[in-house]
């Protein structure tokens, strides 16, 4: 959850980076307990640059760059034709496939085609580098009774297909202002007005699967149909490019964010603070797709505008009080804290527009026939109360103590409300006498301890309640009929929170004035597991869905951040920062007693493993020669995907499964991986001569599975996929990918599923800045207060554990559609 | 004193406000507003809101089921009828019973689609007292709609998947656990459905597609028919079915029941509104369709995209069809349709037909494609090209120079034998190019596909044939599919009448069909299309209805009622050699039963 200048909720997403003074993020539980259910899964505290007192400046920052795709090259040239051979070889099983014979497989088309060495590289046509370019201005200043800033950006990027883009406009202002030594107010305000103008993203799927022969363009430029050799059903990757109307997809948004405080100070050591945040977004989905799109693919073409009105307000009471006498420091805080969100949807569709450059402007001119309409409201309020008591011995002792009861609409009737508290306490060791005579190299010295207990109510607005809901697309003959069905989730009238028990120990130690070292051991244990379960497809709604308090997890693990600084000298300073972490988390309860299985390779809950979990068949390879009888037990033959036959037949009767069943069927289907990592590491290094700074950032995820979609795309029948696949011939015994077989379907291989699971492991430079900052002596003649320009380069390189995953940037996360590009770009910030 | 004022002001307020939000809001419950969802207790109130519930129960039908390829694989795929089309490996599951296990997906969606529509029934049939009608007839006429899709869908399910969940309530909370029913339940339940189905259905109705009497009758004798046939299967086959219960001594009562329903149906046509076309071939004529006299009951699709649930209604217009389009001046065009063949039939099959006498093959297949080539300059006529007369193992005169003629026959994929075909001027691929002979291990002449590329070229199913698409190349077929018709209503007056040993009513009925599918008239006579009561066998009405029926969704359960899945299998498809007992019954989906918390004590199909 995002705390944004001290108001809790917001959007990151939409915050100027140029605007951001400073980020922190807490995440034990004493500390977010104050934050409640929202700050569960941990707080990040953003805070805008504000005013200071008497110096007025103004500063710009801006950056231009481009973006280079990575993604995996199709086959092409003799590696396609190889390919297609070995296809043919199999389908009509020949001992050897003699090239000569090429005129009775190929399609003659075709074969004319590789013969001109007429090859197309359809990924590459779709393909282009992106561009992004961010201008910041903004006025900062004030005086000691008022301080106030102000920004101005404009952000635009063009992204690695064409027709995808984005806009972005923000302004910000930001105001403090103290009236007397009692009351001070301020308010800040954020306006975005962002466009999205968006493609369709399986294009590049499409593109990379495309026999790689066509003619993409006729003699006029324009991208021709149907333009694959000999095939007048595949529609070219290129469709959406034909005209500018083709496929408009336009998404506005207008967001406003407002937020105003008045903070009281009635006597000495109280403080009164009340908070009032609005959020007012609108945005407009507009569509147009013709015929002849990707999306439409001969239909009658359709319009369609899509308003959402969504509103948010909040208001947060705080009461603090704080006194000394002497060594000892007392605080207490009470607090409210009410929000309420609502959300309206507005959409109507129609069909069979006569004139296309209208786009979504004119539905009116569409059929009357079909025309669909739709508007929906949703909405959730919450309502807190809380308590903090602190305490503190000269800053050596320090205690806290905090209560919060919470209540969340989304929750049922007699459920909603719960306490939850938390304590925490640090003793600074480093400042006890006895420890004086170390001080100067253990510079300080912290033990933290903190129990707390969290809450989570995420669950979907109206999880409680049973509801139909009107359909449309029916009809009888040409004649429309509309129909009322069942709403896919059930309620549930149990519907409780899910609860976290979070304890921390950590360990501060600083250094030499040169080390920093955080450790921090934890564990947490989660009851009443908030998730969203199916019922038996046998009871309707195609397999209802029902919210549900499933069960209890533990996470363990240990946090560990190093700051050091390796050299500091006059001209030449080294710093490096560390973070490691390790979590281990397992599934310790579930409501049935037993695992609750999703019927799919992701969503089932398994006991003894982490809650996101990947179960599927256990992917051996390939078979191979020589494995001939045991590959027949189970309709296999030589370079057919490998599957465990898993244990679960007991031979001998000695309560030991040790064989299997002899069939590849469900009981071979089982836990092979989750996508949550153990190990997480980033490292920083800062390097800085005199006007030069260079800084390298790297980061990598350890013990994690993903599904790497394009894993998926290898089509062992025909068509194209990356390059780079090994493929299984009786000359080349991998165990990477089933042997090629004309006209199969890579889905009718069992177990091909299990194929895109795999090892997601991988470590990357995320970003390296060269920076160089002109001195005072320069900047002086130039009325300028600083400048500093800089080159960055982002995504530079990865490694992967897995030699499945190449030519792809593992943070994508294993989905093959928006593959992370290599960014390059070049900035400046000055001030003035 | 002015410093204290100043002071207190605030902190009045303060305290005020901290004690307005402490007092006024404390620990009250916070209602969930929700206008837009709406309850069924409210919206099921009233005969307009009630009648919505109604309309529910269709839309899976046009969705996910008749138009789609799943339903085609369950019932069509895996008889002695097709062969996995250019010897593919699409859905080896259901055509050559190769790994067919719970995990494949098509059964999953096979049995949620089917499940989701009888919940909706469900709460129609639970519901209607609450839905306030003034008139009762008008209520049961209504309701009598849901019974009968129930029955319908319930039918699927129990011919798939045997004894499996039977509820007849409406989904309200977390059931978790299930239990079996008997074959014989389902029976019970279907039929009583379609009793009062055929009581109260309107004779017709207003909208297109929606169920009428006829429908419910058919179904009916249908639904009779096949307990009568359980309750004669061996024994071995009850056992693994769990429907001993269904005793042979009843089956006489469930043939007279079935002879019944169809008779009914016969002898009330006029009245019904329904009858027989007078050719085969205007039955699946395309522009008969959306108009079909024959039809009992139809799945309707829009010729309106917006309207359509499903982005491509009707697929089925490609899935049988040969590829045609770029050999010999062929290129794709509406009328030869769009070749993406699933299913391609068998030498079994074509050879079940007399071409020269019965009208119903060349009404059910396609042979020829005609040169539609049009060329200009140099290349203004199409010659063949050097692949096709390899292709085609051409010989002189026909050259690379020799020209394919507008709109001559220039493609011929037969179920004849040609003796001359390397010499004539088209490209032909004959019943002997297309199987080849061999003797099976028990020393039975059996014809298996030819492995080549050739085998893409055959004949193929046209009762699906969609030449009104907006485009040859689009897939979105959006003809009817006849569920059910009257020619089958003789059928299955035939097999009833059998059953009861009426023979000369059961040849009656067949020559009915039999007269209208001569191709003179004078074919009528005995020895050539007019049959006598001893012809009557089971593997006979098994191969009229192949004659008759073939690639309407109806095969695989046809051959299961009779025990005959097995030997047909034999005698027919050859490709096939994974065929179990066990395969009677699918497995029951693996999502199913791993979401049942009693899925030990409900248990997976014998043998999966």
């Amino acid at each position: 959850m995002f705390v944004i200048d001290g108001i809790q909720g917001g959007s990151y997403s939409d915050i100027n980076p140029s605007d951001i003074e400073s980020i922190e993020v807490l995440k034990d539980a004493s500390s977010t307990a104050i934050y409640g259910s929202e700050g569960a899964n941990g707080v990040v505290i953003i805070t805008t640059k504000k005013g200071k007192a008497g110096k007025s400046s103004i500063s710009y920052d801006g950056y231009y760059g481009i973006i280079q795709p990575e993604y995996p090259a199709s086959l092409t040239g003799d590696a396609w034709v190889n390919f297609m051979r070995e296809g043919y070889r199999a389908r009509y099983n020949l001992e050897h496939y003699d090239p000569a014979d090429d005129a009775l497989y190929f399609n003659s088309d075709i074969l004319q085609a590789i013969q001109n060495n007429e090859f197309v590289d359809w990924l590459d046509l779709v393909l282009q580098n992106g561009h992004q370019q961010n201008h910041t201005v903004s006025f900062s200043g004030g005086n000691e009774n008022t301080k106030s800033f102000f920004s101005m950006a404009y952000f635009d990027e063009e992204g690695l297909i064409a027709n995808d883009r984005m806009t972005r406009y923000s302004l910000r202002s930001n105001v403090d202002h103290t009236v007397n030594q009692y009351i001070s107010a301020g308010m800040n305000t954020q306006v975005t007005h962002r466009i999205n103008n968006n493609r369709k993203s399986s294009v590049i799927t499409t593109a990379a699967s495309a026999i790689p022969f066509g003619t993409p363009y006729d003699s006029t430029g324009r991208v021709v149909r149907y333009p694959i050799l000999n095939n007048s059903t595949t529609l070219s990757p290129l469709l959406d490019e034909t005209d500018p109307y083709t496929s408009v997809d336009r998404d506005m948004v207008n967001n406003a964010i407002v937020k105003a405080y008045l903070e009281i100070r009635p006597v000495k050591d109280v403080t009164f603070r009340s908070n009032g945040s609005v959020n007012l977004s609108s945005s407009r989905k507009g569509q147009y797709f013709d015929t002849w799109s990707q999306t439409v693919q001969g239909q009658t073409n359709y319009a369609s505008a899509a308003n959402t009105i969504y509103r948010s307000i909040g208001w947060d009471n705080i009461l603090t009080f704080s006194h000394s006498v002497k060594d000892h420091s007392f605080g207490a805080t009470l607090l409210s804290s009410w929000g309420k969100s609502e959300n309206e949807n507005y959409s109507m569709t129609g069909y069979g527009q006569s004139v296309p450059v209208q786009l979504f402007y004119a539905l009116s001119s569409s059929n009357s026939e079909g025309r669909q309409l739709s508007s929906a409201y949703a909405g959730t309020e919450r309502l807190a109360f809380g308590a903090r008591l602190n305490y503190s011995y000269q800053g050596k002792y320090l205690l806290q103590a905090t209560d919060r009861y919470e209540a969340s609409s989304i929750l049922a009737i007699g459920h909603q409300w719960h306490h939850f508290p938390s304590v925490s306490g640090a003793w600074r060791i480093s400042d006890e006498s006895f420890m004086e005579q170390y001080r100067s190299t253990l510079n300080n010295l912290k033990l933290r301890l903190s129990y707390g207990l969290t809450g989570n109510a995420g669950a979907g607005p109206y999880s409680t309640q049973s509801t139909v809901v009107p359909g449309t697309q029916l009809a009888f003959g040409d004649v429309a009929a509309s129909y009322y069905y069942y709403s896919t989730t059930i309620g549930n009238k149990q519907l409780g929170w899910e609860m976290s028990a979070n304890y921390d120990a950590g360990l501060d130690i600083g250094l030499l004035d040169r080390i920093n070292l955080n450790l921090d051991v934890y564990k947490t244990v989660t009851t009443d597991i908030l998730l969203e379960r199916k019922l038996p497809s046998s009871g309707g709604g195609e397999g209802f869905k029902i919210w549900q308090n499933v069960g209890s997890s533990e996470n363990r693990g240990f946090e560990m951040t190093l700051q050091t600084l390796n050299i500091n000298h006059k001209t030449f300073k080294w710093n490096t920062e560390l973070t490691l972490s390790y979590n281990r988390e397992r599934i310790t309860g579930l409501v049935d007693g037993s695992d609750i299985l999703s019927g799919t390779e992701k969503g089932s809950l398994l006991l003894g493993h982490e809650i996101a979990t990947y179960r599927t068949y256990e992917r051996l390879g390939i078979w191979q020669l020589g494995e001939e009888a045991e590959a027949a037990k189970y309709n296999c033959v030589p370079g057919d995907i490998k599957i465990k036959d898993q244990l679960t037949v007991d031979s001998n009767g000695d309560g030991i499964l040790d064989q299997g069943d002899g069939v590849i069927n469900s009981s071979d289907v089982v836990y092979i991986g989750s996508p949550t990592p153990k190990y997480l590491l980033g490292f920083n290094n800062t390097f800085i001569y005199k006007g030069l700074d260079l800084t390298v950032y790297m980061t990598a995820r350890w013990g994690q599975t993903i599904q790497h979609e394009i894993l998926g795309r290898y089509n062992p029948g025909g068509g194209n996929f990356p390059a780079y696949f090994d493929y299984w011939t009786p000359e080349n015994p991998t165990n990477d990918f089933p042997r090629p077989y004309n006209e199969k379907s890579f889905t009718s291989c069992t177990g091909y599923m299990s194929m895109t699971f795999t090892d997601g492991s991988y470590f990357k430079i995320k970003t390296a800045t060269l920076g160089y900052t002109l001195p005072k002596s320069i900047l002086n003649h130039m009325h300028l207060e600083k400048a500093r320009f800089y080159f960055t380069a982002s995504n530079l390189l990865s490694f992967c554990k897995s030699h499945l995953i190449k030519y792809y940037d593992p943070e994508r996360g294993g989905a093959e559609t928006d593959p992370i590009g290599k960014t390059f770009v070049l900035g400046t910030n000055l001030t003035f | 004193m002015k410093n204290r004022s100043t002071h207190l002001y605030p902190f009045r307020y303060g305290i005020l406000m901290t004690g307005i939000l402490l007092t006024g809001l404390f620990a009250c419950d916070l209602e969930e507003y929700n206008p837009s969802g709406t309850t069924a207790e409210v919206v099921f109130s009233t005969p307009a809101g009630y009648e919505k519930l109604i309309n529910a129960c269709y839309v899976n039908l046009r969705k996910e089921i008749y138009g789609r390829e799943d339903v085609m694989f369950l019932t069509e795929g895996g008889t002695d009828l097709w062969f996995n089309a250019g010897f593919r490996n699409y859905n080896n599951e259901f055509t050559r019973y190769i790994n067919l296990t719970e995990v494949k997906p098509t059964l999953h969606n096979f049995w949620k689609r089917m499940y989701d529509p009888i919940n909706l029934c469900n709460a129609a049939i639970n519901r209607v007292e609450e839905a306030h009608y003034a008139d009762v007839n008008v209520q049961n006429a209504k309701v009598a709609e849901a019974h009968f899709l129930r029955a319908f869908y319930y039918w699927h399910i129990v011919e798939q998947f045997g004894g499996v969940t039977l509820t007849t309530e409406e989904t309200s909370g977390p059931v978790l656990y299930r239990q079996r029913s008997p074959i014989s339940a389902f029976y019970k339940l279907i039929t009583e459905d379609l009793e009062f189905a055929a009581k109260y259905l309107p004779v017709t109705q207003a909208d297109h597609g929606r169920a009428c009497r006829k429908a419910a009758y058919h179904l009916l004798s249908r639904a009779y028919l096949t307990m009568a046939n359980y309750c004669q299967l061996p024994d071995t086959m009850k056992m693994h079915l769990d429907c001993t219960d269904m005793t042979a001594d009843l089956a006489r009562d469930y043939f007279r029941k079935a002879l019944d329903a169809a008779i009914y149906l016969i002898d009330h046509q006029d009245k019904l509104g329904v009858s027989l076309y007078e050719n085969y071939a205007d039955l699946f004529a395309p522009v008969n369709n959306k108009n079909n006299k024959e039809a009992l009951f139809i799945v309707s699709h829009s010729t309106i995209d917006a309207l359509n649930p499903q982005k491509y209604p009707n697929r089925l217009h490609m899935w049988y069809q040969a590829k045609y389009d770029t050999y010999c001046g062929v290129s794709l065009n509406l009328n030869d349709g769009l070749a993406d063949a699933h299913l391609m039939p068998t030498h079994y099959l074509l050879t079940l037909f007399n071409e020269d006498m019965d009208a119903r093959y060349y009404g059910s297949f396609k042979e020829t494609y005609r040169c539609n080539y049009v060329g200009t300059g140099l290349a203004k006529n199409r010659k063949w090209k050097a692949s096709e007369i390899t292709l085609f193992k051409k010989q002189s005169p026909i050259t690379t120079n020799t020209v394919i003629p507008y709109d001559s026959v220039a493609l011929w994929y037969t179920k004849k034998v040609v003796s001359n075909k390397a010499t004539r001027n088209c490209g032909i691929i004959d019943i002997d190019d297309l199987y080849h002979q061999y003797k099976s291990s028990e020393g039975d002449v059996r014809y298996f596909i030819d492995t080549t590329q050739i085998n893409s070229f055959f004949p193929s199913l046209i009762k699906f044939a969609d030449p009104d698409r907006s485009d040859a190349s689009s897939q979105a077929g959006k003809k009817d599919v006849i569920v059910f018709r009257l020619g089958e209503t003789y059928l299955l007056a035939a097999e009833s009448a059998y059953g009861l040993g009426l023979l000369d009513s059961a040849a009656y009925y067949v020559n009915v069909l039999r007269q209208r599918a001569c191709v003179n008239p004078s074919d009528f006579v005995d020895g050539r299309m007019k049959i006598k009561a001893s012809d009557i066998t089971v593997d006979f009405l098994l191969e009229e209805r192949a004659r008759e029926l073939c690639g309407e969704h109806m095969r695989w359960y046809d051959l299961k009622r009779y025990g005959k899945l097995a030997a047909q299998i034999y005698k027919g498809n050859p490709d096939i050699k994974n065929f179990e007992f066990k395969h009677i019954l699918r497995p029951i989906p693996q999502p199913e039963l791993e979401a049942l918390l009693n899925r030990e004590e409900y248990g997976q199909n014998k043998g999966y």
